[in-house]
């Protein structure tokens, strides 16, 4: 009696420790699953091991960097709402942690990505108030100061920068010379070319450099002209006028794309800008890329 | 041929046809219904996926609201009459997203007659170009260049 009970005890104890250390194990295990899968770009796969690691470790204190892991996956995966809503909910329970900081800083890269650039303003302004001394907030008040920059803000921009410059601030990356680069870069005038194609149909699309839309408005609103003209030389009235309207709407639309073509150009410009300074200077946004969310998984210290 | 052997041939006749027909409704609504799925997704840097709503600004979106007024009407009949007719042959080759139909019912629908009619030409004149510039997407089964409403309202400003 007394052996089968020690053999019990035995059994039992051992039971209980398999199973609470397969239990850890399959929580960090998991994890590390979701980790894998969001390097190898499969997201979706990669929430779905995030989510079950939340399910099955209810209380567990790495529960706001995984659920940090999971926005990011959305905002990999390029869903922005559903990776707004998790960086909100993570920002508003763990606001001053290190995921709470993260998320606001996700939350200004969400809304870049939508170019929603005041709202982008607005996030990286109350994470430089609210965390003065963060070691990215050097990085975060480059991509402001650049964000400024794509609102045309040059003068806001260039105040920014020179009180970082008064307060001894040197770790902002973007200098007065690249201020400078992007006053003299190279801007097309969308007036000019709407003008220009007002007068000669086709002739705003090439100042602008779109040599195929310029051939076409040129060659497509001569041929309309000729027909109008023929066929009122002809006395076809009717055919004259559904013509005469069909060439209206060319000549119209000409200028139109005229106007359209050259702010292409002028955005193209900056677009082309903003990728030399952030080739230049190595610059990611959020300042980690993203690549370096916090480790979840650590040495497990239950065997 | 015996009446057992020709009830023979036309069972397996009518068998078969009956198989294809079940088989045919099996593998058209379960082919529809992945095609339609819009999960499990992936974004691969090749071909990145381009939902309605999804990923596009808020005033970037692809349906069109049913428009109002006489001119957006007759507009909208007229693109309509369009889509359904001659459309249904050359729509499916349009390399742009939205193909240029739709694009004009959601520049009309949006902006009125008047501005819809001019992006519609504006859209006519820089179709071939914007292939150079415009990032392209997968839509369903092949590659489309994207060239949102959107990013051709001339008077637009960012937020």
């Amino acid at each position: 009696m007394r052996t089968r009970i020690r053999i019990l005890a035995i059994l039992g104890s051992w039971a209980l420790l398999v199973g609470s250390v397969l239990g850890d194990d399959t929580a960090d295990r998991t994890v590390a699953f979701g980790d894998y899968l969001f390097r190898q770009g499969d997201y979706y796969r990669a929430i779905t091991e995030y989510e079950r690691f939340l399910f099955l470790a209810s209380d567990d204190p790495r529960r706001n960097p995984v659920r940090l892991k999971i926005g990011a996956a959305y905002y990999r995966g390029e869903k922005w709402e559903a990776a707004g809503r998790q960086f909100q909910e993570l920002r508003a329970k763990a606001g001053n942690t290190e995921s709470g900081r993260q998320a606001g800083l996700y939350l200004s890269a969400i809304a870049l990505r939508q170019k929603d650039y005041g709202r982008a303003l607005n996030y990286m302004e109350e994470f430089i108030a609210a965390h003065p001394a963060d070691p990215r907030r050097d990085a975060v008040m480059t991509e402001l100061i650049l964000t400024h920059l794509r609102r045309q803000e040059a003068a806001d921009a260039g105040r920014l920068l020179e009180a970082e410059i008064k307060a001894g601030e040197t770790g902002v990356k973007v200098t007065a010379a690249d201020l400078d680069e992007w006053r003299d870069r190279s801007q097309k005038s969308p007036r000019l070319a709407g003008a220009l194609s007002a007068v000669l149909p086709g002739a705003g699309q090439g100042y602008v450099g779109r040599w195929s839309d310029a051939t076409l408005a040129f060659v497509v609103n001569g041929v309309f002209i000729w027909g109008t003209v023929a066929a009122f030389d002809r006395d076809e009235d009717v055919a004259g006028s559904f013509l005469l309207a069909m060439e209206a709407t060319w000549y119209f639309g000409n200028i139109y794309n005229a106007v359209n073509g050259a702010q292409k150009v002028n955005r193209a410009t900056d677009e082309r800008f903003f990728d030399t300074v952030k080739i230049r200077y190595g610059l990611t946004f959020p300042p980690d890329g993203g690549d370096n969310l916090i480790p979840v998984v650590g040495v497990s210290g239950t065997f | 041929m015996k009446n057992g052997a020709r009830m023979r041939l036309l069972r397996a006749a009518f068998g078969s046809v009956r198989s294809s027909v079940v088989g045919g409704a099996f593998f058209w609504i379960f082919g529809t219904a992945i095609a339609l799925a819009d999960e499990p997704w992936s974004i691969q840097e090749s071909a990145p996926i381009i939902q309605t709503g999804a990923v596009l600004p808020p005033n970037m979106t692809f349906p069109h609201p049913v428009p109002d007024g006489f001119v957006k009407t007759g507009c909208y009949i007229w693109l309509m009459a369009y889509q359904k007719g001659f459309g249904r042959f050359s729509a499916s080759k349009c390399p742009l997203k939205p193909s240029c139909s739709n694009y004009s019912l959601e520049a009309i629908a949006q902006y009125g007659g008047f501005w819809g009619v001019l992006m519609t030409a504006d859209r006519l004149f820089h179709e071939g170009s914007i292939r150079q510039t415009a990032p392209w997407v997968r839509d369903i089964d092949r590659i489309r260049f994207l060239d949102p409403v959107y990013d051709n309202v001339i008077w637009r400003t960012e937020p």
